[in-house]
This record gives structure tokens, C-alpha cells and sequence, in this order.
């Protein structure tokens, strides 16, 4: 169990991301970076690739424009010995790849007689806000759950971006490190004031700042609900939490984990089991969602003990808006998230 | 004293980052001179003094900034500023939950007992622990040191509080009331005022009064308000009449057509109304006019016309002044930029004031009928509907409600056809 808090640090979430990158082509001669338009002085869509080309010539490669292919070169070079990371312009293309994600890169770890390993991370910025329109602002994570070998990461402001790079790459298989666009300008490791958070394994765990003693030892007037998010959800779960703590006296606690495929929330059970309610809430659009996979999770694993049924929260069962208003009402908003604790607290 | 603010750099970013300080605190600086760089998602760009002084920082190299932020003063004079003065002492009096404080006012808790409470939030778990701790309660009011029985506070609150909700005297902090409310002639003082309002002060108090049991209480948005004493100041006022026309519109659409390509611009059927309804200014002078008393009408030298917009966000009139001397284009560009600040906002009282008849637009598919109200202090308003084919033509209605004090059938159907005319005729070429 790591501490965190305000001494940590200030960078930016994008300049984390960006470092990690740096630090870990500079430490592991065997990592390659691909993808579009990475290359300086461009730097990539979003500029998390900036300056890599110019220190390490040779080992970031700018690609054609076919997902498919960058992602099945990628895959041949962790196969070959090499560690690749891959940048897909927007999370929505990487639906392009999914036949090299399902069929090549998650299967050449086991099928051929015995493990083989193929370190692959492919960083997808995702995520709407932004007026991006329908096919540059959609959270693709509920496509790619449940793929033998593959697991899938998402970007937070808690957790260090090396450091999750480095998990990643060790694992040898292929993952998915989903980015929310949002989060590029947030600070790192910033909480509202009222709040403090600690990591409890792979999972922040933000709480109301009491100024007791940490752990999850959390009495229980302070546990009305407990929130479960992705990373790019986190700051409107804590706007969220600020308004139903402010306006209706009601504290909570929000989980943020790293690794959202496979997900262990054994650490957490026991405080997951005594919440009054468990509301899970992500970007992706409705039906066959994580949320489901984790709510049913739950279910299984607290049977008795949930008061509630898991509360679900999603963007709509729609396209994503291009217009900021209509956009605004398909996607997930810190309202949306006290709405649905405070009805799943009443029924 | 002049501002440096922070532009919009980027409509991507909420926040950017001040990277550095060219021109030292209390140094001085030319209008052209460069005095600070930030730092956007994207890019570094450089923000110019502006003005001639002594420059002020406000904010230190390497924080946080948004856009429109002040970030430095230029004063005339080199003021001895001490250094870190714009940041008070961060405040030790705690926040209040809104539940901690209703407890707290209705168990009259002395607030500096609750200030010195050692935590960030007092909650109501924390006030009840206060309460129940020895020391006394200091001075609690008087019908709860009587402690008989609920009842007895019963008149102290207001006996129902619908009435009182709809109060033009309770404005929350933050809304503008007047929106609505083009003419300057409605005064406030026209609406009788409820005597109560201050009774409003405490919504939670609403519960045992007057609301039917599996109802409750919805408190309108300041903007519903006003458009409620509007309306109703309108009814209750303005003896109004109605009639419609239909027209054909083919040309006129056609014509929008050609004009959203020629001039890179949206331009759609209301715009052209807009500008027709302002050419029959000189013909019909009393549909524009005021009335002021039984005999008189004040007729307005140009004909200012309000269009109502209503994104979701609340219903807005902004006015397209002198619009007989605009040409298309210019109405459309004002049009579209009213549009974006119904869309987020940014109405100021200078959008909204001063119009003399108004078009109300009703777009969506299959409306055949919209009657608009008058708004007091004007004679005149329209409605348009959306076009519908019939036929081998299209046609929209086109609905006027007028003060029958100031206009009659006659004139109605008149001014209507004359509109007919020019929309169908859509001699828009020149314009």
C-alpha cells in the first residue's frame, strides 16, 4: 500500500505519459514505439510522443495510415524478441486491428504448444467532451473484454504511467491502454480538498479526508456508496462525490483501478460488501458494458451481503454528438453519476 | 489600471499553464511589449502587455491559468504591492453541508461552535454530536424554546409556499430574471409583489404546507419565472387577436438556398422573414408601437425585432436592432451568434433590450399552429411554422397575435398579406 497525495508531484497527466515513454525507450534498448505521425516535430495527435523520434531515431517509427498493419508489425516484433508500443490515433480505430488484437497478438501467447511471450501495449486515446464527433470520441473498452490473453488498462490520474507501462510490458501478452483525452491536461495526483487517496494494490482508492488514519478502515457513517471508475471518469465521480457530500450529506468512496481486464477487486470485497451502495460508471455506450461484467462480478462474490443491485451508469445507447449540448446529454456527466447514486440509494 | 487576461488559446482546454514571466513583477512595460508565455495543450504562445505602466503579476510563473483569467495589472503608478497579496490566507472556517446547516438553524447552534469544529466538512452527524454535547445552546429562538409541539411553529412558516415561489422578488444569485422581458416599459412594479417572499429564504420548510400528498415541490429556474410573470402580465393586460396566413415559401427556401452557398453562411427562412417583417415597418407603423395610454401610441423611428430562442437553456429574445437597413447576410451572422450564446449563456441585457415586435420560430417537423403572446409594450408578434409540402408547393403559416387596442382585423390581415408578398415574391437579390 503506496501513499500518495499532493508532495507527489504536479505534471501534467499527458508529460507523465510522455516521460514514461522516454524513460522506458531510454531504459530497454528493446522497446519500439509505432505509429501515425509520431515523428518530430509533430509529436503525435496529442503530442504524448514528443521529442521520441528525435532521441531515439530507429526505434520510433512512423507508419502508413492502416491500424491493421501497424498493429500486426508491432505484434511480429514483440514475437521476434522486440517490446512494442503502439499508438492508435483515436480509440476508435482500433477497431481496425481487431483482427490482429483477437486473432494474432491474443492468440500467438498460447497457441502454439507453449508460451510464447509478446510484450505489446496499444495506447488508444478515447474518450468524448472534446466535440470530436461519432468516430473520434467513443470509449471502445466493452469490445475488447473477455479476449483470451489480452488485458486492458485505462490511464488515471492516480496511477504512474511508467510505472503501469512497465506492468504491462512484463506481463507479456498484448494489452490495450485506453487514454481519456480529458485527462492529458489534468494534473497528476490532484484531489479536491476535501478529498485523499491512497492506491490499495492496482486500485486508488479516494476517500473523504477526515484526517484519521488511512487504510480501509472506513467507519461506517462514512460510507454511503462506493463508485466505481475508470480512470477518465474519475474527476467527474469526484465532482460527483463533492455534491452529494456537500448537498445531501453523503460520503463515499471511489475506486479507480489501472487494470480493467482482468479485474481483481479481492482487496476491496470486504469494504465493497458493507456499502450501502455500489454504483459502477464508465464512458462506453450502454449494454454489454464492463460495468455489467464487473457488476455481475460483484453479485456472484457478495451474494448476501450487497444491499442493493449494482447500479449501472453509461453514456446512452447512442452515437456520440458532434454538437456540445447534444453531446453533453449522450455522455456520462458528474450529474448523471449523483443521479444515479442518490435513486440507488432510495430504491 | 488596465488587465491582462488570458485569451482563448485553444477551445480544447479549460486550463493552460503560465509558463513564465518576461517582464518582472513592478517593472515597466509598452503596450507591445511581450510579458508572458503559456503553455496550451498544443502550443506556447506569447500574450502582449497592451498598454503602457507598470506591470503587476497576479499569478505566479508555472501555475495553472483559464481562459479570461486576470494575470497581471498595469497600473500608472509604481505601487508598492506586497509580494503574494492576491492570495488571502487560505480560510480555516470549515464547509457546511446543506443538511448540517438546515440542522443547524433549526436547532439555533451557535456558528462559531460550529466554525471551531476540527474538520473540513461539518456534516450532520457533527452538528447532532454538537447538540448533544453540555454547553448550552446559546440563544435559541423562541418558538423552539417553547418545545411543545411541531404545530407551534406552524405560523411562523408561510402557509403555502407556491405563491410565494413564483415571487419576482426571489431571485437566486446567479440568474437574470429579466431575460425575458424585451420592453423596458415592464417595470417591475406593474406585477404586485406577494407580501411573503422573504419567507422563501428556507425552501426546506416546505414540506407541511399545502402540498397534496404524492406530490412534491419543484422549484422553478429563475428564467421560468420570468417568463411566467411575462406571459401572465400579458393575459391579464393585453386584449390579443389572432390570425394566420399561409404562404408559399418555395422561392423563399430556394432563395435561403443559394444564399447559405453564395455567402459560406446559414441562412434559412427565418432570417428572411425577419427582414421582411422589418420592410413593412414604414407601411404599418402601429404594429411596432407602444401603446402608452387609451389615446396614444409611441410609433418607433426603426423597427427592432426580437426573435425567440429557446436551446433548452431558458427562453431568450434577443433583438436584431434597425433591421430594415441589414442586409440578409448580416441578420443571419447575428441570428447564428445569438444562437451560440443561447447555447452557453453569454446573453447580456444589451442583446435583449428594446424590441418592438418579435418573431417566434417553430421549426420542428409538423407544427401546422403556434399562437405567440404579445409582450407587453408591444402591439405585434409572429409565429412561423415549419414549411410543409401541399401539394405541388410548399407552404408555411405564418400567425400574427396582436393588441386589438392598437390594431384591428383589418390592419392583421393586411400586414400579413403584405409579409405573404414579400416572402413570395423572394426579391431577395439584392439584399
Amino acid at each position: 500500500m503506496t501513499v500518495g497525495g499532493a508532495a507527489a508531484g504536479r505534471a501534467r497527466v499527458g508529460e507523465n505519459l510522455n516521460r514514461a515513454l522516454h524513460g522506458l525507450l531510454e531504459d530497454d534498448p528493446s522497446v519500439y514505439v509505432l505509429g501515425e505521425d509520431l515523428l518530430d516535430p509533430y509529436g503525435g495527435a496529442f503530442k504524448i510522443t514528443k521529442g521520441l523520434s528525435t532521441r531515439f531515431p530507429g526505434r520510433v517509427l512512423t507508419t502508413p495510415l492502416s491500424e491493421g498493419a501497424i498493429v500486426g508489425a508491432a505484434s511480429g516484433l514483440a514475437l521476434a524478441g522486440g517490446k512494442a508500443v503502439v499508438e492508435i490515433m483515436f480509440a476508435d480505430f482500433a477497431a481496425l486491428a481487431f483482427d490482429q488484437i483477437l486473432n494474432f497478438a491474443g492468440k500467438s501467447v498460447s497457441m502454439y504448444g507453449h508460451r510464447v511471450p509478446l510484450p505489446l501495449v496499444i495506447r488508444c486515446p478515447s474518450g468524448g467532451h472534446r466535440g470530436y464527433g461519432p468516430t473520434h470520441s467513443q470509449s471502445p473498452q466493452k469490445h475488447f473484454i473477455g479476449i483470451p490473453g489480452l488485458s486492458l488498462f485505462e490511464m488515471s490520474p492516480f496511477h504512474d504511467n511508467r510505472a503501469v507501462l512497465d506492468r504491462m510490458l512484463a506481463l507479456g501478452e498484448p494489452c490495450l491502454l485506453f487514454e481519456d483525452k480529458v485527462l492529458y491536461t489534468r494534473r497528476m495526483y490532484e484531489v479536491d480538498e476535501l478529498f485523499t487517496w491512497e492506491l490499495v494494490g492496482d486500485v486508488a482508492v479516494v476517500r473523504l479526508d477526515t484526517g484519521g488514519p488511512g487504510g480501509l478502515e472506513i467507519p461506517s457513517g462514512d460510507l454511503d456508496y462506493v463508485l466505481i471508475t475508470p480512470g477518465g471518469v474519475a474527476h467527474r465521480a469526484l465532482a460527483a462525490m463533492r455534491t452529494l457530500l456537500l448537498d445531501h450529506d453523503l460520503t463515499g468512496v471511489l475506486m479507480v483501478p489501472s487494470r480493467l481486464y482482468p479485474l481483481d477487486l479481492s482487496d476491496l470485497l470486504p469494504l465493497l460488501g458493507r456499502a450501502p451502495l455500489v454504483c459502477v460508471a464508465e464512458d462506453g455506450s450502454a449494454g454489454g458494458t464492463w460495468g455489467d461484467h464487473v457488476a455481475a462480478d460483484l453479485h456472484t462474490r457478495l451474494w448476501g451481503r450487497l444491499r442493493r443491485p449494482v447500479r449501472l451508469v453509461s453514456s446512452a445507447d447512442s452515437v456520440i454528438p458532434t454538437a456540445a449540448h447534444l453531446e453533453r446529454e449522450v455522455l456520462v456527466q458528474d450529474s448523471t453519476i449523483r443521479r444515479a447514486v442518490l435513486e440507488g440509494l432510495d430504491g | 489600471m488596465a488587465e491582462i487576461r488570458v485569451p482563448k488559446l485553444n477551445t480544447n482546454d479549460s486550463a493552460y499553464v503560465l509558463l513564465e514571466w518576461l517582464v518582472a513583477d513592478g517593472a515597466p512595460v509598452r503596450g507591445d511589449d511581450v510579458v508572458a508565455s503559456v503553455e496550451t495543450s498544443k502550443t506556447v504562445e506569447e500574450l502582449v502587455s497592451g498598454h503602457d505602466g507598470i506591470l503587476v503579476h497576479l499569478v505566479p510563473a508555472g501555475a495553472d491559468c483559464t481562459p479570461g483569467q486576470p494575470i497581471a495589472r498595469i497600473t500608472s503608478h509604481p505601487a508598492p504591492v506586497a509580494a503574494g497579496s492576491g492570495e488571502a490566507l487560505p480560510s480555516t472556517a470549515p464547509l457546511i453541508t446543506a443538511p448540517a446547516q438546515a440542522l443547524i438553524d433549526e436547532l439555533g447552534i451557535d456558528p462559531a461552535r460550529v466554525r471551531a469544529l476540527p474538520v473540513k466538512v461539518v456534516r450532520r452527524a457533527d452538528v447532532e454530536r454538537l447538540a448533544a454535547t453540555g454547553a448550552p445552546p446559546p440563544a435559541p429562538p423562541a418558538t423552539q424554546g417553547l418545545a411543545l409541539s411541531a404545530e407551534a411553529a406552524v405560523p411562523e412558516t408561510p402557509p403555502s409556499p407556491l405563491p410565494t415561489a413564483l415571487s419576482p422578488a426571489v431571485t437566486p444569485p446567479g440568474e437574470t430574471p429579466p431575460a425575458v422581458v424585451p420592453p423596458a416599459a415592464v417595470a417591475p412594479s406593474i406585477v404586485p409583489a406577494p407580501a411573503t417572499s422573504a419567507a422563501v429564504a428556507s425552501p426546506g420548510a416546505a414540506p407541511d404546507s399545502g402540498v397534496p400528498a404524492g406530490e412534491s415541490v419543484q422549484r422553478l429556474s429563475g428564467n421560468q419565472r420570468a417568463v411566467g410573470r411575462t406571459v401572465s402580465l400579458s393575459h391579464r393586460t393585453i386584449p390579443a387577436a389572432y390570425t394566420a396566413i399561409k404562404v408559399d415559401v418555395g422561392k423563399a427556401t430556394a432563395a435561403a438556398r443559394d444564399l447559405t452557398k453564395r455567402l459560406r453562411k446559414l441562412v434559412g427562412l427565418p432570417d428572411l422573414l425577419i427582414a421582411a417583417v422589418a420592410r413593412l415597418h414604414q407601411d404599418f407603423p402601429l404594429c411596432f408601437a407602444t401603446l402608452l395610454d387609451e389615446d396614444t401610441a409611441a410609433v418607433p423611428d426603426a423597427p427592432d425585432v426580437g426573435v425567440t430562442i429557446d436551446l433548452g437553456t431558458g427562453l431568450y429574445v434577443p433583438v436584431i436592432r434597425d433591421a430594415h437597413d441589414k442586409g440578409i447576410e448580416e441578420i443571419a451572422g447575428e441570428l447564428a451568434g445569438f444562437r451560440r450564446l443561447a447555447q452557453r449563456g453569454g446573453f447580456r441585457q444589451e442583446h435583449l433590450d428594446g424590441g418592438n415586435i418579435v418573431v417566434t420560430l417553430h421549426h420542428d417537423r409538423d407544427i401546422v399552429m403556434a399562437v405567440p403572446i404579445v409582450f407587453p409594450g408591444q402591439a405585434c408578434a409572429l409565429a412561423l411554422t415549419s414549411p410543409q409540402r401541399e401539394g405541388e408547393r410548399t407552404v408555411a403559416v405564418i400567425g400574427l397575435a396582436y393588441d386589438h387596442r392598437l390594431v384591428n382585423g383589418r390592419d392583421a390581415v393586411l400586414f400579413l398579406q403584405a409579409l405573404k408578398e414579400g416572402l413570395e415574391a423572394a426579391s431577395f437579390e439584392g439584399l
